[in-house]
């Protein structure tokens, strides 16, 4: 049994060690000087190492605060909500003496090839339902989205069907036996789309373009964003033109890294929270025992 | 496929039901006399320009008004500052106040285009010909007509910019923003790495062209092998255009000859054709890296000191300061080229109301006072003394020379705002600078065509094809890249003949003509 | 009269389970179709002045800057052709890493789940600089190993030939790490009996993938295959876009209907010609999907997506 696990591991590692590779990459450059960058190109052990990158973009804490708390905020509440929305109308659509079944699917996956592009929805959102500059135009936009919709379905449908069928014989609701027997034993589906929900609020910067104005209401990825395009425009002769400072150590390259490992490092915390709910054998054993 | 049908039928409805809710939605929620995006009501309401005539003595009423430009520096540590002594002035002044609004640069030109394209409101605008583009948003309706505001609420305006720059901002006559008083010429220069240019006693005063410095690149190519020779890169490769070139460029693929008075597409443009040539035949030499078709960043690239000569530093100045300070290390520069005055360089920084404001006489009267009050201008512009900046000497005056704080904690480029010779001197432009600037604009040549603004519009279908094309070439050619630029531009040539190239020159001709008629020219 | 009824009887028996999924109902109808307004826009010449309804009509005229040119058989090709690689390899591996993963014991899977997932946290954007690192023809990895075994150095930015290969490797680097994490979810789902009993049978591991993981995962595949083919025509712009440095000279293998209409427009900023591009992508997705969707009904009823 051992030996037999050598081959998967073997191709495993070998794989995951080439994804981060690239990754390793990222982080050796956001610790380089910018000059050593562009005379030498990036490498993954630097010959000097420099915490400016770093200490650019970690300036003004106070805002980098105030946005992770928005980011937090946004994403939790979206994840929550959002996957209740996803996963009531996926087990919908999954049930097969559900009359309306491919109707319902059908108007589910119109939405993903069709929209009605970018200003109807902006009107929609921010003139039709005020929501311009409040924290729901952070949220709510992306609380159902028919690709997940669509992937949900396909998790359900690999459920056992009998348990179902069982539980309306004994004359159970719908609505019970969805979240008493339905969510139980679909935690790994529902930890998946819930970690896609996670990073989708996490990674989000164009909602806060299109809705926001305040900076008090700034994600955390549109402030990093912004910061790096700041530090894009001091590099111009433009700003030059104006500013007669010495900005000759504005780190765009290395900051352009050092702002992408701020961003995935708080994933390595996340995931280990859904990876508690990729467990096998959670099916009809658990529940019939 | 049946089954199909009958769950297109339901979806119809559903279509229907789309259709019906969205009427009644925009219908509901349009407030009084503003534009209404979704346009289902039978009748547009006329946004209140200035054809109310309020008494001028009657109170006004307070209002806030909104500006939206790009961020000149983030963040602004001190805006809230400024801002409060800013209103607290407005409101003496026009009872109004102030927010600006800043958009970053990856950002501006779509978020300004949702905005207009929904009909939210937002009052000034930042507009020039080469971000939030004036001539598209006027023809898409985004701007109001300032003729009357003008003549109504913005007299220290009109005085104050030169009846000749108007033009450029005209539309049929309408005026449709205020193209703040700036450089208008620009000036180019060859910078060199001072250290190479000793060390090989190059006269880099008297090459003004890329043949000039041929000899200095061969030179380097030589005997320094860590060292590329020159920084191509496209659309800024130094040299792309030279002293002698006497053209308003229309936009990237037509240009006005001003020695023959002809408008002509760059595919004609023998000076360009001789410049792909040198640089192609630099490139084979190994003047030119072999992977500079891919780089985009010449700031970057020059600033790690592996090139000889690179672009130029944005403006010319004859101390090779403006290079030294954008590259980092000490340089010189030789001037290879000057633009002439036109329309698209009088379009480069201005403001414009937007149609859905609320308030645009009020607007009006903002961008009046900034043009009236030296010292809310430079308010607005260096922020607060003490915080921002420090009096260096004529403290009192009407104007005092001052000095920016070394770390900028409020910014806002005056010519993005008001008219830049009304700036106080300062480190960012000295009373020298400044004159001289002005004395540019007076020495400059004006294009003939100054004031004619192409409409893209009847062939937009056609320019568009035929701009993919120019921009699959351009990287190539400005780097010399192409071992055979004639080749190239010639393949390219028939390939926007077939998209139509012809029609858009026909219609170009055609709205010349027009314009020439109704100006007397 | 009893159809009527029929359909009363029809709708109080899904009455329970349509008030469970209304709430996403309504949700999708507000966001989604009720913006659908917005398709008029392909069709129209828009300005702000006049809105959506009353700006003039354009007829087919919009299309003509995509279909005229000469590039579109080019931009097509490569989308779909370049689309089509990475769903065949894309599922194919990602297939692969969940089956190798649900091999593992708990500890493992959490630590290869974590690296594998990781490209997918970084944009595309600072992928393109990291595999910059790589690909440079002055600096990069790959060109000094070349000249190191005494190779030629390889143009990487000006050679197209390269870019399918390049591109297929990048976007499975990218995305692998996510499918696996799908199809590994979709095996949780299995129950554990049917393993336990082909084990008793004698079955071996690759037995046991064969006969029991993959059939499982028939409906997952299937669904997720007939969605990506959905977006057959919209290429991915961040990687084509940045990871190629937009370099001209790569067209031929890399330029996509979204490259390209980028290009043509970014100086116009035409919203209705933009919406044009958008809507021929949606059009022929929707079409194809409908086929694809037609024949996986055909041969398994209960693979299909609706």
């Amino acid at each position: 049994m051992k030996a037999n696990n050598l081959i998967p591991h073997i191709v495993l590692l070998s794989i995951a060690i080439a994804c981060l590779l690239p990754f390793l990459l990222i982080i050796s450059s956001s610790l380089m000087y910018e000059k050593d960058i562009i005379l030498q190109g990036y490498t993954f052990i630097p010959k000097k190492i420099t915490l400016l990158a770093y200490e650019v973009i970690l300036k003004d804490p106070q805002q980098l605060i105030n946005s992770y708390i928005v980011t937090i905020i946004v994403t939790i509440v979206g994840t929550i909500v959002g996957l209740w929305l996803t996963a009531t109308i996926a087990y919908v659509l999954t049930r097969n003496d559900y009359k309306y079944k491919n109707k319902l699917t059908f108007y589910v996956f119109f939405t993903m090839l069709f929209n009605g592009g970018l200003i109807p929805s902006y009107i929609l959102i921010s003139r039709w339902l005020n929501m311009k500059d409040t924290i729901f135009a952070l949220i709510v936009p992306y609380l159902v989205i028919a690709w997940y919709v669509l992937l949900m379905k396909g998790f359900f449908q690999s459920l056992p069907k009998g348990l179902v069928e069982s539980a309306k014989i004994d004359g159970a609701s719908e609505f019970k036996i969805f979240v008493q027997i339905v969510l139980p034993i679909s935690k790994p589906a529902l930890a998946t789309v819930g970690l896609f929900l996670v990073l989708q609020y996490w990674n989000d910067w164009w909602l806060s373009m299109l809705f926001i104005d305040k900076e008090s209401l700034f994600s955390l990825q549109f402030l990093l964003i912004r910061v790096m395009r700041n530090l894009e425009f001091l590099n111009t002769e433009m700003a030059r033109q104006y500013l007669n400072i010495d900005r000759l150590n504005i780190p765009t390259l290395s900051a352009r890294m050092a702002m992408s490992v701020l961003a995935a490092g708080p994933m390595l915390f996340i995931f280990p929270f859904f990876q508690k709910y990729f467990v096998k054998g959670l099916t009809l054993g658990s529940i019939k025992g | 496929m049946l089954r199909l049908m009958g769950k297109k039928k339901g979806f119809m409805w559903v279509l229907i039901v789309v259709l019906a809710v969205s009427m009644i939605l925009s219908a509901c929620s349009k407030p009084e006399g503003e534009i209404d995006p979704v346009g289902s009501s039978p009748e547009t309401t006329a946004t209140a320009t200035a054809n109310t005539d309020k008494g001028s003595d009657a109170p006004l009423e307070f209002v806030e008004l909104t500006w939206y430009m790009p961020p000149p520096i983030t963040p602004q540590k001190n805006q809230d500052n400024v801002m409060a002594e800013v209103n607290r002035r407005l409101k003496e002044k026009i009872n109004a106040s102030l927010t600006f609004q800043f958009v970053d640069w990856g950002s501006f030109d779509e978020k300004m285009r949702l905005m207009s394209a929904s009909g939210e409101p937002y009052d000034l605008v930042f507009t020039t010909n080469w971000s939030n583009k004036l001539a598209n948003n006027v023809s898409k309706g985004a701007f109001v007509p300032l003729n009357d505001l003008l003549e109504q609420y913005g007299q220290h305006i009109l005085q104050r910019i030169e009846p000749r720059y108007w033009p450029a901002v005209s539309f049929s006559g309408e005026k449709y923003a205020i193209a703040h008083e700036m450089t208008y010429a620009q000036t180019f220069s060859f910078s060199y790495s001072k250290e190479l240019v000793d060390k090989y006693n190059f006269d880099y005063k008297n090459a003004h062209t890329l043949k000039d410095i041929e000899p200095f690149l061969q030179t380097i190519k030589e005997n320094e092998p860590g060292i590329t020779p020159l920084l191509a890169i496209g659309t800024s490769t130094p040299g792309l255009i030279t002293l002698d070139d006497n053209k308003d460029y229309l936009n990237s693929f037509a240009y006005y000859d001003l020695d023959d008075g002809q408008i002509k597409s760059s595919f004609d443009n023998e000076d360009a054709r001789e410049v792909y040539r040198t640089l192609s035949d630099f490139y084979k030499k190994g003047y030119i890296a072999k992977d500079a078709a891919t780089k985009t960043d010449r700031t970057l690239e020059g600033k790690s000191g592996k090139y000889a000569v690179m672009p130029s530093p944005g403006a010319y100045s004859e101390d090779g300061s403006k290079a030294t300070s954008l590259y980092g290390f000490p340089a010189y520069e030789s001037l290879y080229a000057r633009s002439i005055i036109s329309t698209a360089s009088v379009q480069s920084t201005g403001t414009a109301i937007s149609k859905t404001s609320k308030n645009p006489e009020r607007a009006m009267m903002l961008l009046d006072l900034i043009y009236a009050d030296k010292s809310f201008f430079n308010l607005l512009a260096y922020g607060l003394e003490g915080d921002d900046y420090t009096v260096v000497s004529g403290q009192g005056t009407d104007n005092p020379t001052v000095q920016t704080n070394a770390e900028a904690t409020w910014a806002v480029w005056h010519p993005w705002i008001g008219p830049l010779f009304d700036q106080w001197p300062s480190n960012w432009n000295s009373a020298e600078a400044l004159e001289t600037m002005k004395a540019d604009n007076e020495s400059s040549t004006v294009s003939l065509l100054l004031g004619f603004n192409f409409d893209p519009e009847p062939v937009k279908q056609e320019v568009s094809q035929v701009q993919a094309i120019i921009d699959e070439i351009i990287p190539i050619l400005d780097t010399g890249t192409s071992p055979d630029p004639d080749k190239l531009l010639d393949e390219a040539q028939a390939r926007a003949e077939n998209a139509g190239l012809d029609k858009i020159m026909d219609e170009i001709y055609k709205q010349y003509d027009t314009w020439k008629a109704e100006n007397g020219k | 009269m009893s159809q009527l009824m029929k359909a009363i009887k029809d709708f109080k028996k899904n009455f329970e389970l349509t008030l469970l999924a209304l709430p996403s109902i309504i949700f999708i109808f507000i966001f989604c179709y009720i913006p659908l307004y917005g398709l008029v826009l392909p069709f129209k010449n828009y300005n702000y002045r006049d809105g959506f309804f009353r700006s003039p009509w354009a007829g087919f005229e919009n299309f003509k800057f995509l279909v005229n040119s000469d590039a579109i058989i080019r931009i097509t090709r490569n989308t779909v052709v370049m689309n089509a690689l990475f769903i065949v390899f894309g599922t194919v591996i990602s297939l692969i890493l969940a089956l190798l993963l649900f091999e593992l014991a708990r500890k493992y899977i959490k630590l290869y789940q974590t690296m594998l997932f990781i490209p997918f946290f970084v944009s595309w954007v600072v992928a393109a600089y990291a595999f910059r690192a790589f690909l440079d023809m002055e600096n990069g990895f790959i060109n000094r190993m070349l000249e190191f075994f005494g190779k030629e150095p390889i143009m990487w930015y000006s050679e197209p030939q390269y870019w399918p290969y390049i591109l297929v490797l990048i976007s499975i680097w990218k995305g692998a790490g996510y499918g696996a994490i799908i199809y590994y979810t979709g095996l949780m789902g299995a129950d554990s009996e049917f393993y336990e009993a082909s084990r008793i049978d004698g079955a071996t591991r690759l037995q046991q993938t064969w006969y029991i993981s993959l059939p499982l995962l028939k409906p997952l595949i299937s669904i997720l295959v007939i969605l990506s083919i959905g977006k057959i025509f919209y290429g991915d712009f961040g990687l084509f876009y940045n990871v190629t440095l937009d370099s001209s000279q790569l067209y031929s293998t890399t330029d996509v209907i979204d490259t390209y209409v980028y290009r043509a427009l970014k100086s116009l900023g035409d919203i209705s010609m933009a919406a044009t591009a958008g809507f021929y992508q949606s059009i022929v997705g929707f079409v194809l999907v409908l086929a694809s969707n037609w024949v996986v009904k055909k041969v398994n009823p209960d693979n299909s997506l609706f």
